[in-house]
């Protein structure tokens, strides 16, 4: 598994450009060379290149390189949060329901076609209508969107294993479904959770990369990904870099984690391999 | 398959009114006073009152939902709070528009997409099938709004090739498809990544097949083995891809029409968030999921048309 692990050039690939946006995210104060948000009008809209700018600057004279440095921060956490969110969630509805069947199925089963009735970007945008836009909401509303993938991903496990061998055996020797279900029956569904949550965190990024750029999702002055390319749209004719370079940014965060997710799906399910 | 299609008919009864409960309590879950919200502060007693009576708001909570329900199921949607118009009658102007980009997009998709993996797949491991892994991928991880900024930069604001905003003259069908061309391509350019890669795996997986073989010891050209033995086959897995993502683009079509200012769906449900315009939010949302279902539903019959399998399990 180990040599395996290391042989697999997603994993390898996908791993590299995720440690290095984890790296950029922690680091981000060391990296970034002037604070994001300070504003110098005699500075707007310089080319890439220029002296002290390495990606140029906004139309608020803003340094790019150091507002996508630190946008990384966002996209991380909300990455990280929202899908913690929906694995915890959603996992836990998923084996209560494949577990237990009856009532509790259907309900579940209810309640996750509901959620799944509506586009996720949508479901997104309704949720933070309602919540109104904060950090912490584009975290619970991307979140909840993502609970039930996670369900329906656990549920299918847990059915499947609920009527092996060694759940049986479990059972007759008097193990209690709390025992069963933690000892014998998560372990043994964490691969295609580990999974769901590399791709769910691409999923996450690309969300609250929307969000922002609809001016939904966290507020300025705080540097977004979404939110610079909402910047940089007004000036696409004389200031191309500034939705280039955030659009990049995002487009490499979420190539990481789907390789990552495609990667350790090969690697720890190798049946479901394209 | 007459069974098949009323067993699937009665299934999406309970999601429909699952969804309409959301909708319905959405309203519900905004913080504080929602007319308040709506109408501001600066809004009088009087106009409060006024707004909490038309929108029902001052009964008891069931009968509130039973009327709700009553009214939607009418396709009564109530009234924009911006606008005073009626919101089915802001979907219905808005749709044309929104089902005309998804149609192109899903057209663009499988125009590009399902060459692309037939490609990919009987080409495997030359440079032809990695570019396509590399377009693919970007096709996948690109967010569309970038994208659609991308071509406009280009194509509209370089070249001037196209339009880079609205959706062209009403009536004047050459300035409508003008118009059309970049967002379609936008919108279709990541559900073509996924139907190219769902292409190459579906058709590597037939090819490897019996028929296929047996096809190809008759002495049968490779054209007709490829597209009348393989393709066929392969084609399943595609239209499950393809009709999955019809939801996904009723999505996507949000973030496209505020990039292009298209007067969809998408941008009247963006602008609604924006004026806190909540009738016109929680018609829109139901519309889009209601077709979403219906979708969903239809890819389900074709796919039990194609499959007698599943219409059989």
């Amino acid at each position: 598994m180990k040599r395996r692990f290391w042989r697999n050039p997603l994993i390898l690939t996908g791993g590299v450009i995720v440690l290095l946006i984890v790296f950029t995210a922690v680091f981000a104060p060391y990296l970034a060379p002037i604070d994001p948000t300070s504003q110098s009008l005699a500075q707007r809209l310089l080319p890439p290149g220029t002296k002290g700018h390495l990606l140029g600057t906004d139309d608020f004279g803003r340094d790019l390189w150091s507002r996508i440095i630190y946008g990384s921060r966002i996209s991380l956490l909300v990455g990280l949060i929202s899908v913690a969110i929906g694995l915890v969630v959603g996992s836990f509805l998923g084996i209560v329901a494949g577990y237990y069947l009856g009532w509790i199925d259907m309900l579940v089963g209810r309640v996750t076609d509901v959620l799944m009735a509506f586009p996720s970007i949508l479901l997104a945008l309704a949720i933070m209508a309602v919540l109104g836009p904060s950090l912490t909401n584009v975290m619970i509303a991307v979140g909840i969107t993502s609970i039930p993938r996670f369900t329906r991903v656990t549920r299918g496990s847990v059915l499947a294993l609920r009527e092996r061998a060694f759940v049986e055996a479990a059972r007759g020797i008097g193990a209690t479904n709390n025992r069963i279900l933690l000892q014998h029956i998560l372990p043994n569904i964490l691969s295609p959770v580990i999974v769901m949550a590399s791709t769910g965190i691409a999923g996450a990024i690309l969300s609250e990369a929307s969000l922002s750029f609809l001016g939904l999702g966290v507020q300025p002055p705080t540097p977004t990904w979404g939110s610079i390319i909402n910047d940089g749209k007004q000036y696409l004719d004389i200031a191309p870099w500034i939705a280039t370079f955030a659009g990049t940014a995002i487009l490499l965060a979420v190539l990481g984690f789907n390789l990552l997710g495609d990667g350790l799906r090969d690697l720890l399910d190798p049946k479901l391999k394209t | 398959m007459f069974q098949f299609v009323v067993r699937r008919l009665i299934a999406t009864i309970p999601t429909l009114l699952g969804v309409m409960v959301a909708v319905f309590i959405a309203l519900h879950l905004i913080p504080g006073d929602p007319v308040v919200a709506m109408l501001g502060d600066m809004a009088t007693p009087e106009q409060v009152v006024a707004v909490r009576h038309e929108l029902g708001l001052d009964r008891p909570l069931p009968l509130q939902f039973v009327s709700f329900v009553e009214r939607y199921l009418r396709g009564e949607l109530g009234n924009s709070i911006r606008t005073r118009r009626p919101v089915a009658e802001e979907i219905s102007d808005r749709f044309p528009h929104t089902f005309l980009l998804a149609a192109a997009g899903v057209f663009i998709a499988v125009l590009f997409g399902v060459p692309l993996g037939i490609i990919a797949a009987t080409r495997r491991g030359s440079m032809l099938d990695l570019v396509s892994l590399v377009l693919s991928m970007t096709g996948i991880a690109a967010p569309v709004f970038w994208v659609g900024l991308l071509l406009s930069m280009l194509f509209a604001i370089r070249l001037r090739w196209f339009p880079a905003i609205g959706a062209g003259k009403p009536g004047d069908l050459v300035s409508i498809l003008q118009a059309l061309v970049l967002p379609a391509f936008t919108l279709g350019f990541s559900t073509m990544a996924l139907i190219a890669r769902m292409t190459r795996s579906s058709m590597l997986e037939v090819l490897r097949e019996d028929y296929v073989r047996t096809a190809r010891a008759k002495g049968l050209s490779e054209k007709i083995v490829l597209y009348k033995h393989a393709l066929r086959n392969a084609a399943i897995p595609i239209v499950t891809i393809v009709g999955l993502n019809i939801g996904y683009l009723l999505g996507g079509a949000v973030l496209v029409e505020t990039v292009f200012a298209r007067p969809g769906l998408g941008k009247l449900l963006v602008d609604a968030i924006l004026a806190r315009d909540y009738p016109v939010v929680q018609g829109v949302t139901f519309f889009v999921a209601t077709s979403f279902i219906l979708v969903n539903l239809l890819t389900d019959l074709i796919y039990a048309l194609l499959d007698p399998q599943v219409r059989l399990s």
